[in-house]
């Protein structure tokens, strides 16, 4: 053989070897935002869910608890500010702010037993502390994708492709600090 | 020479699998043991009890297949009953990949009573049979009022039944276990299918290749096709574990939905 065919049979392999892993580094970039993506969703439904379970204990609790307007209020406020949330670190600072609206609210109703009592309102409280779950699983699932995720784009040889094809980096479903912290509350009647 | 250069390469392979192995578990929830349906680390359950519900799990899977799995521990090491629950279920991949009709009841017997909890974590593929307010009833009318009597054994039998009632409604089944025992025993316990009777060279040389393949990919393509085979792996460790033998998860997941309850 001569020396001429050999160089021409190796660079005919070096160029495909180097177009193959081009394409499944791209392609494993599209399934990975694929991924990412999906798992928002699921971090969206479950704050639907939520939002949609909110109406439903608030009319409950005005059942026994009608004077208790402003933490019932605040509640209604918050989930209106979830629905309005677009961008994941405002949609996870909204369902913190939810969550601290309705401590607040369990709060007020253990000062009603036969609310307490309700089956319906039991039943409530397991769907919302389902839902809270969920939202903490998903979100918990979306920040793992979202790190493999980026790990991809920011290393090389991944970021060379993530800069040509435009993969940006994905944002976390985290809100601001402290915010994740229910807040402290402060019991003036006793 | 060769069976030295043989042996590197393969304590290599363990040291990769076992550093990828401590990424993955989050090492507290146990290796499940025997049929995945009854996990009973904390030992509360005799062997005849066992049987039962390992019957019945059996039942429901091979009518239904989904999968309904008892885990008990000692402690959950700090973790919350939700945490824990959602690693266990996780980890067993309870139910079928597809449907994810899996649910767990975990219950921690932890040594202060105020520590004890119970969580009955269900995969989304039954959120529509199990929604999280029946399952908080379940928990509330018989795993607490039993295991609160003393009875711990007789609270996740019923809780079991229960469960089994409601999934087997789901699918359409009549089976109904109210509260007699040993109904549903099925001695199907024969192995019928031997899992690989591949030769030991084979073995060795595909380890060989594999470890070489590693090293190239994690080089050049940054694991990728690593990633991509370990996928395949495990998706064929899975659907391997079917035929006789022990019987373990269907590879399903949870998204945390469910009850639990403290003592």
């Amino acid at each position: 053989m001569k020396r001429g065919t050999i160089i021409l049979i190796s660079g005919i392999a070096i160029v495909g070897i180097l177009i193959a892993m081009f394409a499944s580094n791209y392609n494993s970039f599209v399934s990975a935002e694929e991924d990412v993506d999906q798992s928002y969703s699921q971090i969206e439904t479950q704050l639907q869910r939520r939002a949609d379970l909110i109406p439903n204990l608030v009319n409950t609790v005005k059942g026994y608890a009608s004077h208790e307007e402003s933490v019932i209020k605040d509640v209604t406020d918050a989930r209106a500010n979830l629905a309005n949330a677009n961008t994941p670190a405002d949609q996870a600072t909204a369902n913190d702010e939810l969550t601290g609206a309705l401590n607040r609210l369990l709060v007020v109703v253990e000062n009603y037993p036969d609310l307490k009592a309700n089956q319906n309102y039991q039943q409530l409280m397991d769907e919302l502390a389902g839902t809270e779950n969920r939202i903490a699983v998903a979100r918990k699932d979306y920040n793992g994708q979202v790190a493999g995720y980026n790990k991809k784009v920011k290393r090389f040889p991944g970021s060379m492709i993530a800069a040509m094809f435009n993969f940006d980096e994905k944002e976390y479903f985290r809100s601001s600090a402290g915010a994740d912290q229910p807040p402290t509350v402060d019991f003036g009647t006793e | 020479m060769m069976r030295q250069k043989l042996f590197l390469i393969l304590s290599l392979l363990a040291i990769i699998a076992s550093s990828f192995a401590g990424n993955i578990a989050h090492a507290e929830v146990p290796e499940p043991k025997g049929d995945i349906y009854v996990q009973d680390f904390a030992g509360v359950l005799s062997d005849q009890q066992k049987q039962e519900l390992t019957g019945l799990g059996r039942k429901l899977e091979d009518q239904t297949s989904a999968q309904i799995a008892v885990l008990t521990v000692d402690s959950l090491d700090g973790s919350s009953p939700e945490e824990y629950a959602l690693e266990a279920f996780r980890k067993y991949g309870l139910g079928d990949k597809e449907l994810e009709n899996g649910v767990l009841l975990l219950m921690a017997f932890e040594q202060n009573d105020a520590d004890k909890s119970a969580r009955i974590e269900v995969g989304y593929g039954l959120e529509g049979a199990l929604p999280d307010g029946k399952v908080g009833r379940i928990l509330d009318e018989y795993t607490m009022p039993y295991w609160k009597n003393g009875q711990p054994d007789e609270a996740i039998i019923l809780t079991y039944k229960q469960l089994f009632n409601e999934v087997a409604a789901e699918y359409g089944l009549d089976e109904t276990n109210d509260s007699d025992i040993g109904s549903g025993i099925t001695n199907d316990s024969s192995s019928t299918e031997q899992d690989g009777g591949m030769a030991a060279w084979k073995k060795m040389l595909i380890a060989a290749i594999v470890i070489v393949f590693i090293i190239i990919d994690m080089s050049f393509f940054g694991g990728t096709f690593t990633y991509m085979l370990l996928h395949i792996l495990s998706s064929i460790a899975r659907s391997g574990g079917r035929g006789g033998g022990p019987r373990g998860g269907g590879g399903g997941s949870s998204g945390g939905g469910g009850a639990s309850r403290g003592w």
